[in-house]
């Protein structure tokens, strides 16, 4: 009775795994595809990841990309701590509740929406005063960094308060200032979370579609972009080459994420 | 300078609000130099409150605090020669033993050698050596609260706040730790303040104990004086069992009370200067005071009451009894164990319960 049930069970997670992965893997085997036809297996190759990286459209959307990634994930990270930072230790403060749903609301804000009110601002603006002269990589990072921050944010927040006030308190009855208690104490502890921040803010940015094709002008073309146009004139080998190299990068750091929290979860709890 | 012995700390009418609740209610006290001080409350007396007050953690709402001489009442928590140890013992988890200890001392300034040196010794007032490298998750509740004592005591501060000091660890370990507590506090001389709800904990610690109750203090002195005399009914209550027994006031004149006990049978006299408006009372006995017998008191001077044992509970070094006299109240009888015999006296028993007069306290609401 029991052996026959949890049977069920794994077959139910095979299926539900395989329906996950299977796409992906099939993806990155046909990268490997010899044939131009991406649905006819011609042999084993890396022809289409050498034509990627002949490919210069390929190459400085990549670069742009990971550009606006890394400099969204800095700073969403830091405005993000600190927006955490506040919801989880100041208790009370005029607007608390505005500043919560303001800190929460890009999370459910459908992307088209954002999309488009980031543009109407970026074109007003112009209009007024004069900046941004051209929309690009500044205003797709000024997006990205405008909803990953609000990830962060809650990420921030969530881990610290897990963490008991008490130990600051201690602290700083051992003399250490509130800078010295934010130094010693509290980032050290937050630091996992702030990876983590860092790191989801950085796959969000990399992975965005919607609101950098609002937002970007005429010369900005990042990889999603790329990927998108490029499906729609047919499905070309060279984008499984693309597609896996980005899964890849995506796997290595929510590893690198998991490995951190997960040092950090022993030593804490 | 000839400073502040008996004023060491002294806390005078602070309070603490917290919007519309008022945790801590225009609370006056003293505190000896090297005094082992208890503040005894149930939760929510504001002791937390105050103790936090005192480490600088909170701003008393109105009133002043000054320790050795010096107005604390603004000073932050960094600046007080004050060190709190926290309910939950708060070592930084990221960090090793010797560094949780020797933060108090980085914070200072203090060479690396004269830390290592400190430390080293903190460590063996604790009997905590060999551990210095271990992380907060690799020890035991007894262990975190020797190193967080060791934190605390590192700073040498003039006082010592425990919060609930022992409440984490289990019933054993309590009693071993609290002798342990006392003798350092010996050793050290540094005035301790410790916050509790444990009553048994407060008396087996404290020089003197104040008791908290709704934000103010109802009683403060010494353990014995305490117990032996409750000031009111909640005091006679909240330190130990007793039994509180209702009685009324037939008269009262300059130098003693009447009254009249149904549960002791009667009339009893008190020597009280003190004349009472209301004539509801209440006397109280305590239950080790009461003697148990099978047999009629062959003392006929002494007051007694007949009833039969209703409950009988066997501890070991002394059963507890509870006997229902012949006027229908409940009367509660400890008696310690001193022979090695078979409990002679048992449930349904008839049984003769007998008493000093001065055992009796008349006490009002």
């Amino acid at each position: 009775m029991l052996n026959q049930r949890s049977r069920f069970i794994f077959t139910a997670l095979c299926f539900g795994f395989a329906f996950l992965y299977i796409p992906i893997l099939l993806v990155i085997i046909y990268s490997f595809n010899d044939s131009r036809l991406v649905t006819v297996w011609g042999g084993w190759s890396v022809r289409w990841y050498v034509e990627l990286f002949n490919n210069e459209n390929v190459l400085n959307a990549a670069i742009l990309s990971f550009q606006i990634a890394a400099i969204t994930a800095t700073f969403a990270t830091i405005m993000g701590t600190m927006a955490g930072f506040i919801m989880a230790r100041i208790k009370k403060f005029r607007g608390r509740l505005l500043f919560s749903g303001m800190i929460a609301s890009p999370l459910v804000m459908p992307e088209v929406i954002t999309g488009l009110s980031l543009l109407l601002l970026f074109v007003s603006l112009q209009n007024t005063i004069g900046w941004p002269g051209s929309r690009g990589m500044n205003t797709i990072t000024i997006a990205h960094i405008t909803f990953s921050m609000a990830y962060v944010a809650v990420i921030i927040q969530s881990r610290l308060t897990e963490v008991n006030e008490s130990l600051e308190e201690a602290a700083m009855d051992l003399g250490a200032r509130p800078l010295r208690v934010l130094w010693d104490i509290t980032l050290p502890i937050i630091f996992p979370a702030m990876v983590s921040g860092w790191l989801l803010s950085f796959t969000l940015s990399l992975d965005d579609l919607v609101i950098a094709s609002f937002v970007s002008g005429p010369g900005a073309t990042t990889l999603p972009m790329l990927i998108f146009s490029k499906v729609r004139l047919g499905v070309s080998p060279d984008i499984n080459a693309l597609a896996t190299i980005l899964i890849v990068v995506v796997t290595l750091g929510l590893c690198i994420a998991a490995w951190i929290t997960s040092r950090q979860n022993r030593s804490v709890s | 300078m000839m400073s502040n012995e008996e004023n060491f700390i002294e806390i005078n009418g602070v309070s603490k609000n917290f919007g519309e609740v008022v945790a801590v209610d225009n609370v006056d006290l003293a505190i000896k130099k090297g005094e082992l001080f208890s503040i005894l409350g149930a939760s929510g007396s504001g002791k937390t409150t105050l103790l936090r007050i005192l480490a600088g953690l909170e701003i008393p709402s109105q009133g002043s605090i000054l320790i050795d001489g010096v107005d604390m009442t603004s000073v932050s928590p960094y600046d007080r020669p004050v060190n709190i140890m926290f309910q939950n013992y708060a070592l930084f988890p990221h960090m090793s033993v010797f560094d949780n200890i020797a933060y108090g001392l980085k914070k200072e300034g203090m060479e690396k050698e004269s830390i290592q040196e400190k430390v080293e010794r903190m460590l063996a007032l604790v009997k905590l050596e060999g551990y210095e490298k271990r992380k907060p998750n690799q020890l035991s509740g007894g262990q975190s609260q020797r190193v967080a004592l060791a934190r605390s005591l590192i700073k040498e501060p003039k006082v010592l706040l425990l919060d609930e000091p022992m409440a984490a660890l289990d019933k054993k370990l309590r009693q071993s730790t609290q002798f342990e507590l006392m003798d350092i506090h010996d050793e050290l001389g540094i005035t301790f303040v410790i916050v509790t709800h444990d009553q048994e904990e407060a008396m087996t610690l404290s020089d003197r104990i104040a008791i908290m109750e709704e934000g103010q203090f109802v009683q403060i002195g010494s353990p014995n004086l305490i117990y032996e005399n409750p000031k009111s009914k909640f005091v006679a209550d909240f330190l130990g069992n007793i039994n509180l027994l209702e009685a009324t006031i037939t008269e009262q004149n300059d130098s003693q009370i009447v009254v009249n006990c149904a549960a002791l049978g009667g009339e009893l006299k008190f020597n009280q200067t003190e004349q009472s408006d209301a004539l509801e009372m209440t006397v109280a006995l305590r239950p080790e005071k009461v003697v148990i017998e099978k047999s009629k008191p062959t003392n006929d001077q002494q007051s007694h009451v007949k009833g039969i044992v209703e409950d009988f509970g066997y501890f070991g070094n002394l059963s507890i009894y509870r006997v229902r006299t012949e006027s229908g109240h409940m009367i509660q009888v400890s008696k310690q164990n001193r022979d090695r015999v078979e409990q002679s006296i048992k449930w349904e028993d008839e049984v003769y319960l007998s008493w000093e007069n001065d055992s009796l306290m008349l006490l009002g609401e």
